[in-house]
C-alpha cells in the first residue's frame, strides 16, 4: 500500500529546523522522564529501611568472659566479639601477622581487650571456628591469629573489620563509628 | 480545542460518566452524618503532642504494630525524646501496648484493634477518629455512651463527657485533634513525601504533554494543506 | 551498526517489520482521539506487569504474612508506596481504558466484518483482565479482599450437581484461606503473560485488517497516512494526558479506588457491614443481584459479559459509520451507556427493595437492547434507505462497493 503525503512540499517551506528542534527537545525531556521513573524501581531493590535499621546493633558485652567469643548478627552476618587475655594481647601486639596481609594489632582494635571482626573467612565466606591460637576455617583450611589476621592461606585478607563504638564500658554499638 | 472537544457528543458522555461515577462512589462510601466539622492541623507540633498523648492513653490498650519507635524521628522528635518514649524497647521495635491479648479480653471481652492503619480503615480518617474521641456524653442515668459508635467498648479516655470547665474542654478537644493527626500520620507516613514528589511529577508531565501537543500540531499541520 | 542490522535481517525480518508494521503502517488519517485507547491499554498492561514484578519481590503470598508484607512495602521498601499505588491505581486505569476502548468499538461499529476476530480476541482479553483483577484483589488480604473472594468463589456453587465440590476445589480449603491466597498469587502472576500473548494475536489481526475509522468503511490508499510520525506523536500526546490523570490519583488520591475496609486484615469470622466489589465490576454485580435465584443470577452475570461477543451477529445493518449515520443505533448506544452507569450506581448500593427494583429494570433494559438489536438494526436500515440516505453515506457505500475497500488486501 502506498502512502501519499500531500503536505510534503509545505514542510520544506515551514521552518523544518524549528520542528526538528522541538522533536529533539521533546525526546530529550521524555527520555529524562523515563530515566527518572526507572529510579524508584531500581531503588526498591536496595535494602529496605527495616533491613537498614538492623545494620546498627547494640550489644551488651558485660557477660563475656576473658578468652570467650560472643557471636552476634549484624547486617545478616556473624560478628565475633572476642575478649582477649593479657597474654593474648601482648602476643598479638608483638607480631604483624603473616606476610599475606601484615597489619599491626592496634590498627585492628579500639581497646586491646576487645577484638571485633566480621566472622566470615575472607576466602569464600565460611564461618571460621575458634581455636586457642586463633580461628580455623573448616571450608578450605585458612588460619587466623587472635587478632583475626590471616596466617595461612588460601584466605587473601585478614578478617574484615566493621565500624563500631563503645557507648559505655559494657555496651557496644555495631555499625556506627564514634 | 477544549470547546470543540466538549461539543462532541462522545465527550459529553464521558463527562457525564465521570460525574455519575463521582457521585456514585462518594455515596457508596457511606459518610457518617454526625462527624464534627473541624480543621485538624497536621503540623509537626500537633503530631508531637499527638504522640505524647497517644503514648499515655491509646497505647495502654492498643498496639501500633506497624510503627517502630525510630519512625517517630520522622515527625521531628529528637533522638533523645524517642529514647525517652521507647524506654527499654529497642529503637527498631514496633510500638506495642502494655497489655497482652489475655488481659484485653478480660477487660473488654475482645482484643483491641491495632491503630496503625485505623485512620485509613475508616472512610473519613482523622475526622472520624477526632469525632469518635469526643462523641461521649453522659446519659440521664449516669451511663456514658458514645453517639457515633454506641457499641464501642472503649471508655471515655479523654474524660470529655464529664468535663465542665470550658478551658479544660478546649484543651481536650486539641488533644483529640492531635491524636487524630498523629494516627493519620501512622496510617500514611509517606503522605508528605508523596505529595511533594507528586507536584514535581505533575509539573513535569504538564511540560512534556504540552511539548507533545505542540509537536503533534506541527507534525499534522503538514497534512492539512 | 548497519552491518549488525544486515546480519540480523538475513535471519529475522527486523527492518521490514519495523518498516511495515511501525513506521509505514498505513493508518486512516481521520482517526479521532477515541482511537488512542488501544495504545493506552497496551501501555497500562506493561505498567502493571512492571510494577507487579517489583511488588512480587517484596510480597509474601501467605495468609499469615500477606497483610504485613503489603504494609512492609508501603512503609519500608524504598518507593514501595509508589510502586504499590501505581499498581492499585493502574488496575482501575486499565478497566477505564478498556471500557472506553470497547465503547468506541460499539459506537463506530468496529466489530463488524472483517474485524470480528479482533472483537473476539478483545472479549477474551476482557475476561482474562477481569480474572486477573479479581485474583489480584485478594492479595492484600484485607477485609474486602477476603470477603470479595469469598462471595465470588461462592458463585461457582451455583453449578448444578457438583457446585459445592467446585467451590472447595477452587479454594483448596473449605473457605477462602491460605491455599486460595497462594494459588491466586501464582495465577495472578501468570495471567498477565497470557493477556500479553492474546494482545499479540489482537495486534496481528489488527495489522491484517487495518484500523477501522469513523467513516465505517475501509478507506482508499490516499486517505491513509504512515503511522510514524503522525500516530506515534498523537498516541504519545494521548499518553501524556492519560499520565496526568493517572499520576493525579497515584500521588494525590491513591486511596480513592481502595475500599477503606481493606486496611483491616482479613477476618474470616466477621463480614464487613457493606461489601462492594471494585467499581469496574459494579454493573455486573448489580445484574447478579437483580436476579432472585442464585443460578439464574450467575447465568445473567456471565451472559452480561459474554454477550458482547455476539455483536457481529446481532447488528445486521449494512449502513457504514457505526452510530454516526444510524439514529436508532445511536439512541440504543446512549441508552446502553446510561444503563451501565445506573447499574454501576445500583451495584454500590445496599440491597434494599428500592435499589433492587431499579437494578432489575436496568438489567432488563441491558438485555433488551441486545435482544432487540437484530430487529431494530434491520428495520433501521430499511427505514433509512426508504427515506433516502444522506449523500455522504451514499458516497461511502458507493466507494466501498466500487473499490472493494472492505477487502483488507
Amino acid at each position: 500500500m502506498t502512502t501519499s503525503e500531500s503536505g510534503n512540499k509545505t514542510e520544506t517551506l515551514e521552518e523544518p529546523d524549528r520542528r526538528q528542534f522541538l522533536e529533539k527537545a521533546t525526546c530529550a525531556v521524555a527520555g529524562a522522564g523515563v530515566a527518572a521513573a526507572a529510579w524508584p524501581f531500581i531503588s526498591s531493590m536496595n535494602p529496605a529501611s527495616d533491613v537498614l535499621s538492623k545494620s546498627i546493633v547494640e550489644v551488651d558485652i558485660s557477660q563475656i568472659q576473658v578468652d570467650e567469643v560472643k557471636t552476634v548478627e549484624w547486617q545478616s552476618k556473624p560478628v565475633f566479639i572476642f575478649r582477649r587475655s593479657p597474654t593474648q594481647i601482648s602476643a598479638m601486639q608483638e607480631s604483624m601477622g603473616s606476610r599475606i596481609d601484615p597489619q599491626p594489632d592496634d590498627e585492628r582494635v579500639l581497646k586491646p581487650e576487645w577484638l571485633v571482626v566480621i566472622g566470615l573467612c575472607t576466602h569464600l565466606g565460611c564461618v571460621p571456628t575458634k581455636k586457642p591460637e586463633g580461628w580455623f576455617c573448616p571450608c578450605h583450611g585458612s588460619r587466623y591469629d587472635n587478632s583475626g589476621r590471616v596466617i595461612r592461606g588460601p584466605a587473601p585478607k585478614n578478617l574484615y573489620l566493621l565500624p563500631y563504638q563503645f557507648v559505655s564500658a559494657d555496651k557496644l554499638l555495631l555499625g556506627k563509628s564514634a | 480545542m477544549i470547546k470543540k472537544l466538549i461539543k462532541k457528543p462522545a465527550m459529553r458522555l464521558l463527562l457525564l460518566l465521570v460525574c455519575c461515577f463521582q457521585i456514585g462512589s462518594s455515596w457508596a462510601e457511606g459518610h457518617p452524618t454526625d462527624l464534627r466539622e473541624d480543621d485538624i492541623a497536621h503540623e509537626p507540633a500537633n503530631l508531637q503532642n499527638g504522640i505524647q498523648v497517644a503514648m499515655n492513653l491509646c497505647t495502654l490498650c492498643h498496639d501500633l504494630k506497624y510503627v517502630k519507635y525510630h519512625d517517630l524521628l520522622e515527625i521531628g522528635l529528637s533522638a533523645k525524646e524517642v529514647d525517652k518514649i521507647r524506654g527499654a524497647n529497642s529503637a527498631s521495635d514496633p510500638i506495642l501496648s502494655k497489655m497482652n491479648d489475655k488481659q484485653m479480653n478480660a477487660l473488654f471481652g475482645m482484643t483491641t484493634p491495632d491503630l496503625s492503619l485505623m485512620a485509613k480503615a475508616r472512610g473519613d480518617g482523622a475526622q472520624y477518629i477526632y469525632s469518635l474521641l469526643l462523641a461521649y456524653h453522659e446519659r440521664r442515668d449516669g451511663a456514658i455512651v458514645n453517639n457515633l459508635y454506641p457499641d464501642i467498648k472503649m471508655p471515655d479516655v479523654l474524660a470529655y463527657s464529664i468535663e465542665n470547665d470550658e478551658r479544660a474542654r478546649s484543651a481536650i478537644e486539641q488533644n483529640a485533634r492531635d491524636i487524630a493527626a498523629f494516627l493519620a500520620w501512622t496510617a500514611d507516613p509517606k503522605a508528605k513525601e508523596r505529595r511533594t514528589l507528586g507536584v514535581y511529577v505533575m509539573l513535569y508531565l504538564f511540560v512534556l504533554t504540552f511539548m507533545l501537543y505542540r509537536l503533534k500540531q506541527k507534525t499534522w499541520s503538514r497534512l492539512k494543506t | 551498526m548497519s552491518k549488525v542490522i544486515q546480519w540480523i535481517d538475513r535471519r529475522f525480518p527486523l527492518s521490514s517489520f519495523i518498516k511495515h508494521d511501525l513506521v509505514e503502517y498505513p493508518t486512516p488519517r481521520n482517526l479521532s482521539y477515541w482511537w488512542n485507547f488501544g495504545f493506552l491499554a497496551g501501555f497500562v498492561l506493561v505498567l502493571q506487569i512492571l510494577t507487579g514484578i517489583f511488588l512480587a519481590m517484596h510480597y509474601k503470598p501467605d495468609a499469615s504474612l500477606a497483610f504485613d508484607s503489603v504494609d512492609h512495602i508501603m512503609r519500608e521498601v524504598n518507593y514501595g508506596w509508589l510502586i504499590r499505588y501505581m499498581h492499585a491505581v493502574g488496575a482501575s486505569a486499565f478497566f477505564a481504558v478498556i471500557y472506553i476502548h470497547m465503547a468506541r468499538t460499539l459506537y463506530y461499529g468496529s466489530y463488524r466484518a472483517p474485524r470480528e476476530l479482533m472483537w473476539w480476541t478483545g472479549q477474551a482479553l476482557l475476561l482474562a483482565l477481569m480474572a486477573t483483577a479479581f485474583m489480584g484483589y485478594l492479595l492484600p488480604w484485607g477485609q474486602m479482599s477476603f470477603w470479595g473472594a469469598q462471595v465470588i468463589t461462592s458463585l461457582f456453587g451455583a453449578t448444578p450437581f457438583i457446585g459445592d465440590e467446585i467451590v472447595i476445589w477452587l479454594r483448596g480449603d473449605f473457605a477462602v484461606g491460605d491455599a486460595t491466597l497462594t494459588r491466586f498469587f501464582a495465577l495472578h502472576y501468570l495471567f498477565p503473560f497470557i493477556i500479553a500473548s492474546i494482545v499479540i494475536i489482537h495486534l496481528i489481526a489488527l495489522h491484517h485488517v487495518k484500523s477501522s475509522n469513523p467513516s465505517g468503511i475501509n478507506l482508499t490508499a490516499k486517505n491513509n497516512i504512515p503511522f510514524h510520525p503522525y500516530f506515534t506523536v498523537k498516541d504519545l500526546f494521548g499518553l501524556g494526558v492519560f499520565l496526568i490523570i493517572y499520576c493525579y490519583f497515584v500521588f494525590f488520591s491513591p486511596e480513592f479506588f481502595i475500599e477503606a475496609e481493606n486496611n483491616q486484615p482479613a477476618n474470616p469470622l466477621q463480614t464487613p457491614p457493606h461489601i462492594v466489589p471494585e467499581w469496574y465490576f459494579l454493573p455486573f454485580y448489580a445484574i447478579l443481584r437483580s436476579v432472585p435465584d442464585l443460578l439464574g443470577g450467575v447465568i445473567a452475570m456471565a451472559l452480561s459479559v459474554m454477550i458482547f461477543a455476539a455483536m457481529p451477529f446481532l447488528d445486521r445493518s449494512k449502513i457504514p459509520g457505526g452510530a454516526k449515520y444510524r439514529p436508532i443505533y445511536r439512541g440504543m448506544f446512549y441508552i446502553f451507556v446510561v444503563d451501565v452507569v445506573v447499574l454501576t450506581y445500583v451495584g454500590a448500593q445496599p440491597p434494599t427493595n428500592f435499589w433492587t427494583l431499579i437494578g432489575q429494570v436496568a438489567t432488563l433494559i441491558y438485555f433488551a437492547l441486545f435482544t432487540l438489536l437484530p430487529f431494530l438494526s434491520k428495520f433501521e436500515e430499511r427505514w433509512l434507505r426508504k427515506q433516502g440516505l444522506p449523500a455522504e453515506v451514499e458516497e461511502l457505500i458507493r466507494c466501498e462497493e466500487q473499490c472493494g475497500c472492505t477487502d483488507p488486501k
